[in-house]
Formats: C-alpha cells, structure tokens, sequence
C-alpha cells in the first residue's frame, strides 16, 4: 500500500519516512505478514491517526517508528534518521531523546510519584539539564492539570490522571514524534476527549508531530489525517 | 532520578518479600561474622594468656590441661609437683624467673592462687599484667591481691576480709566453715588486664600450706597442696638452650612434666580448627542459599515487573541501564542484609564472649574488626552482585514488545 506524502514544510525532515517497509513475525511455525507498506512520509508537526481494525499493524507501525522492533525489510527514517539501521544502544539513545511514547494502559512506574515518573525519561536522554528536571517535570504536570497531584502514586489517580502523567512522561525530553498507542482505549468517553484533546494541544504547542494509534471512529473523526491501515490476514481492510 | 533512587523505590515498593530476602542474607553474614569475631578472639586470648611462656612445670598429666589449668585457671591441675623440682630450679643458673602455684580454695567462684610477686613481674615483663604491682602485697600469708573483675564480681576493695571457701565449689554459708578461722585480707585489687589475672585471688604461696595444714581431718581439696608440693610452675630461662636442658632434665622425673605452653595452644588451636571449619561451612552454606534467594528474588521482580521493564525500555532505558537497575536492587538488599548481619553478628559474638565468660571463666575480648570479617560482609556483597546479575542478563534478553500489550 502506499500513502501519499503531504505537503512538507521547508528545511525540517519528515517525522517518518518509509519505503517497502515490511515486518513479519513467526507464529506456529509460520512467518506472518503483518506489515507491508510501499511508501509513507509523516511530515514534521503532523498529526496522523492510524486506523485499522486489531493486528492490521498499526501497534507494529509504532514499535518500528519507536525502534523498538526492526523491519523485516524495506527502509524506515524517523526524523530523518534510518533508526533500523543503528546499533541498539543509539536506537534507546535516539528514542529517548526524540520520541514519546503513549500506552493505553498508562504503564506507569507504580512505585514513582507522578512527577517522578515524569523525571525518569529525562534520566535516559540527558536533553534536559539535571538542574532543570524537575521544574520541567512539574511545567509538564501543571499544563497537563495535575498541579495538585504531583507527589501522588499511580494508584491514587484516576485513570484520566494516569494518562495526563503518562502525556507530560512523553513530553519530558522534548521529543519532535509523539506516538499514541490507543491512548483512549482505557477511558470513559468524557475522559477520552479531554485527553485526545490534550494530546492534540500539547502536541501542537511543542511542534511535535503525532502518530496516533486507534480503531475508536470517534477519536480518529477528531484528526488531521487518517492513515487507514490493511491487514494481511485475507479480511479486506475496513473502509476509511 | 539515578539508578540507586529507582532501585531503592523498587525495592521499598515490595518491603515484605525484600526483608526476609535481606534477613536470609543477613543470617549467613550473621553466622560467618559471629565464628570469625569468636574464633579471633579466641586465638587472640589463648595466645595473649599462654604464648610468650618458655616453660610450665606441672604433674604428669594432659599437657593442655596444665596449661589451662596453670594460665587460664580454667581446668583442674593435674595434680601437685615436689618443691624439690622448684629448689631445684631455683639453683639452676640459666633460669631467670621462676613463679611458683598452688590452687586450692576459692572466693564466691573465684579461684585462690598461692603464689609469689614474680608472678606480677612476669606479667608485666610480657605485657600481659599491670604494672607496678607493690611487691609487698603478698608478703604475708593471708594478704590477698585481688583481679579486677574477681572484686567487681565479689565485691572486694584494699582492706576487705573475707573467708575462702574449701575447693573451688561455692558451698552454702553454713557449711562453708573449713576456713572460718582464717580471714583472707586485701592489699590491691589489680587494675583490668585482659587476662585470667583478672578473674583470680592471687595470695602468698605460703597461704596455701597454712590452710591445709590446719584441715584436720579433712581431705585436702582437689588440687589442694600440702606443705611441701606445689602445683605448677612457670620458668623463664636465659636463652632456649637452658629450657630445653632443663626439659630434658625433668623429663627423667616421672612426676613431672614439662610443657612449652605456647605448643600446646598452638595444639589447642588446632583442635578449635576443626570446630570452626564446621562452622564456618554452615555459615557459608547458609550464606549460599541466601544468594539463591536473591537471585530468586530478583528473579520473580524480572518476571513481575516484564510490563515495567517493556515501558523502561520504550522510554529509552538502554539494556544496560535496566542490568544496572537489577543489580543495583540486589546490591540494596544484599547490603542490607550484609549490614545488618554483621551488626547482629558482631553483637552475638559479644554475648557469646560474655556468656562463656561468665559460665566457663575464659576471657573473650572482642578486639578490632579483622579482616575475615569484613569479607563476610564483603562475601554477600559480591553474591548479590552476581545474584542480580544473572537475572538481569535474562530479564534484559528478552524481547519486550510481547509486554507493552495493552492489557492493564
């Protein structure tokens, strides 16, 4: 499949390029295709939903753009950098200091108060001056409306709270690609759009571009672009 | 947030299951720090009380048993020698000290030993006893110089008077009337020394021949000497070659024996060896299960926290950071166990030293930290290293993807 590249501003790479890109896992014994996209260009800023029904590829899209799985084939430039074809340790190098990362379930650290684990990433990435963490970890906690609850643990938040510590955690280095693994999934409707809505400011304020993974109709309708992804397990993709 | 604050949280985050962990670590350290502690002071206080000696006349016997009985005044004598042997000695030219002994009585558990103020020289000499014991103080019979924890324990000062008890076994009041007669008189109580002078009455050698002369028809006491016997002696001599011709001497006696009490600790130590070898091998067999029980430990934190360590991962935690976060965690709980246990097993060997003391009267001062027991400590240390190591070299392998699902 092939998406078509959007209008990119002059002087700053795409946030995600890829060609033939491909990813396969082995399962029973078999390989499965669960990837396979011709062309795709994220311009810098942009905010994409991923669209697709449940192992069409849009998670395995995010763990490549992440460096956290390499592709089976094909070539893939996040930020203008061929992450697949880095070392490991300046992959954790290069996703610590340029990609945020947002989970359904939050995966907070349950024993880290909110704002510490808003510090940990800044731990991993040294883009921020040690002097100036934790004033940045509380900036981040105040703009995501947890001001108040700073000290607090995981498990004195609600799951709307979770999910603003799990934006400002993904904010902490200043990372130019957001990306958003069902960031809604785990949330009432009314949490679900005061979060999507966060994402989708903070995400404009900082100048990062979003990738967004979902298969809610509602919460892709509020987005920019919609990439609509296939699968290849023989179901036709859904309509977009 | 550094690798020891996240690992001292994660370790904070699960107190119970870690206290134990760090208890079992802490019981091996505990057990190696307590034998080694002993062990030391036991080497120290039999060759501080018994080394240094050139040569120990006393009965036919267990040689060991002379020794203990002679300098430690822990055993029985093995029973009592000719003067003859001590006017002997005393016309030998290549002898330069000669301290005589006789045991018989006792004070409230506290043995009385008929001697001379050599005694308090040859003290002195070797650094063992107190310095400037008045030679006068046992010039009479019936003048007592008393150690220091004996008047502590008994209640005795200079100008004290006190009836001995026959033997060494403390009878009740009203039958302890052998001596009644005779009043034992303090003239110094000896300033604390380290050494079983400490625990003991010391008194003129005359003393000893005076009581059992008037015993009647009593048996003297086991140990005690009638006029005319002593119990032991200790010899200095000018050079080695004088205490072996002098051994080689007395060795046609055979009443006698003569003993390099220094050879018999080393014996003694020897036997100890053994006992502590056991002992130390339970303690680093326990010190080994409670490294399986870290590495356990940090095992089922691996397998509990995969989610945690999916995200750690996913935030840009290299494999490296996430070894160091494991390790680190089993550092914290090795280290507090390892501390703990040395502390603990410091304190224990502290009591075991009072208790023997008390209930055997062998002096067991615990000294400085030797360098065993630091590597107790030190041993866990290193076990908790590799005991976070090895899970964490599994835990950082593995693929993480699998553990960033969305399951809550």
């Amino acid at each position: 499949m092939t998406f078509a590249a959007a209008v990119q501003p002059p002087g700053r790479v795409a946030a995600v390029e890829a060609f033939a890109l491909r990813r396969s896992f082995v399962q029973g014994g078999e390989s499965v295709e669960v990837l396979d996209i011709a062309t795709l260009s994220i311009p810098p800023g942009a905010i994409y939903g991923l669209a697709g029904p449940s192992g069409c590829g849009k998670t395995t899209l995010l763990h490549l753009c992440a460096g956290l799985l390499q592709p089976s084939a094909g070539a893939l430039r996040v930020l203008g950098t061929a992450v697949s074809l880095m070392p490991q340790r300046e992959r954790d190098r290069f996703r610590a200091r340029h990609v945020g990362y947002v989970f359904q379930s939050f995966n907070l650290i349950p024993a880290l108060s909110a704002i510490e684990n808003v510090l940990l990433p800044m731990g991993f990435a040294d883009a921020v001056p040690a002097v100036q963490r934790r004033t940045r970890a509380e900036t981040l906690l105040r703009r995501v409306g947890l001001g108040h609850r700073l000290h607090h643990r995981p498990a004195a938040l609600s799951h709307g709270e979770q999910q603003r510590v799990g934006i400002a955690r993904a904010l902490a280095n200043q990372p130019e690609l957001l990306l958003a693994d069902e960031p809604t999934a785990s949330l009432e409707a009314a949490r679900s759009d005061a979060v999507l809505d966060l994402l989708i400011e903070v995400a404009t304020e900082t100048g990062a571009a979003l990738l967004l993974a979902s298969h809610d109709a509602r919460v892709l309708a509020r987005l920019e672009h919609v990439l609509q992804m296939p699968v290849f397990n023989g179901v036709a993709p859904a309509p977009p | 947030m550094n690798t020891w604050t996240l690992a001292w949280r994660y370790v904070a985050s699960r107190p119970a299951s870690n206290l134990l962990t760090a208890l079992g670590v802490g019981i091996g350290v505990l057990l190696l720090t307590a034998t080694l502690a002993l062990t030391a002071a036991t080497r120290e206080s039999l060759q501080r009380s018994a080394g240094g000696y050139q040569l120990l006349i006393a009965a036919k016997g267990s040689a060991v048993q002379a020794v203990l009985s002679t300098l430690f005044f822990m055993d029985a004598p093995t029973g009592n020698i000719p003067i003859s042997v001590y006017r002997q000695l005393q016309a030998d030219v290549g002898v330069t000290r000669l301290v005589p002994f006789i045991f018989g009585d006792s004070y409230r558990g506290h043995l009385i030993v008929g001697t001379t103020a050599d005694y308090f020289a040859l003290l002195e000499e070797s650094g063992r006893g107190p310095a400037g014991v008045d030679r006068d103080s046992l010039a009479r019979p019936f003048d007592a110089v008393v150690g220091s924890k004996a008047a502590r324990q008994a209640g005795l000062a200079v100008g004290s008077r006190f009836v001995a008890s026959h033997g060494l076994v403390e009878l009740p009041a009203e039958l302890a009337t052998e001596h009644a007669d005779r009043q034992y008189h303090v003239t110094a109580v000896l300033p604390p020394t380290g050494s079983p002078a400490d625990r003991a009455i010391f008194t003129a050698l005359e003393t000893g021949w005076l009581m059992h002369e008037h015993d009647g028809d009593h048996a003297p006491a086991a140990g005690a000497s009638p006029r005319g016997e002593i119990t032991a002696l200790l010899v200095q001599g000018r050079s080695y070659g004088d205490m072996g011709r002098i051994a080689a001497l007395l060795a046609r006696d055979t009443r006698v024996q003569a003993v390099v009490p220094g050879r018999e600790v080393t014996r003694l130590l020897q036997y100890l060896r053994a006992g502590e070898e056991v002992v130390l091998g339970l303690a680093w067999l326990a010190t080994a299960v409670a490294f399986f029980a870290v590495m356990l430990s940090m095992a089922a934190a691996g397998i509990d926290r995969r989610r945690q360590i999916a995200t750690l991962r996913a935030l840009g935690a290299s494999r490296a950071m996430l070894a160091r976060l494991l390790i680190a965690e089993s550092l914290l709980i090795a280290g507090a166990g390892a501390g703990l246990g040395f502390v603990l097993g410091r304190a224990a060997a502290a009591a075991i030293a009072w208790h023997v003391e008390g209930s055997r009267g062998f002096s067991l001062e615990l000294t400085g930290i030797t360098p065993g027991e630091l590597a107790a400590p030190g041993a866990a240390m290193l076990l908790g290293l590799v005991a976070g190591a090895i899970p964490a070299w599994f835990t950082c392998r593995e693929d993480i993807v699998p553990h960033l699902s969305n399951a809550p």
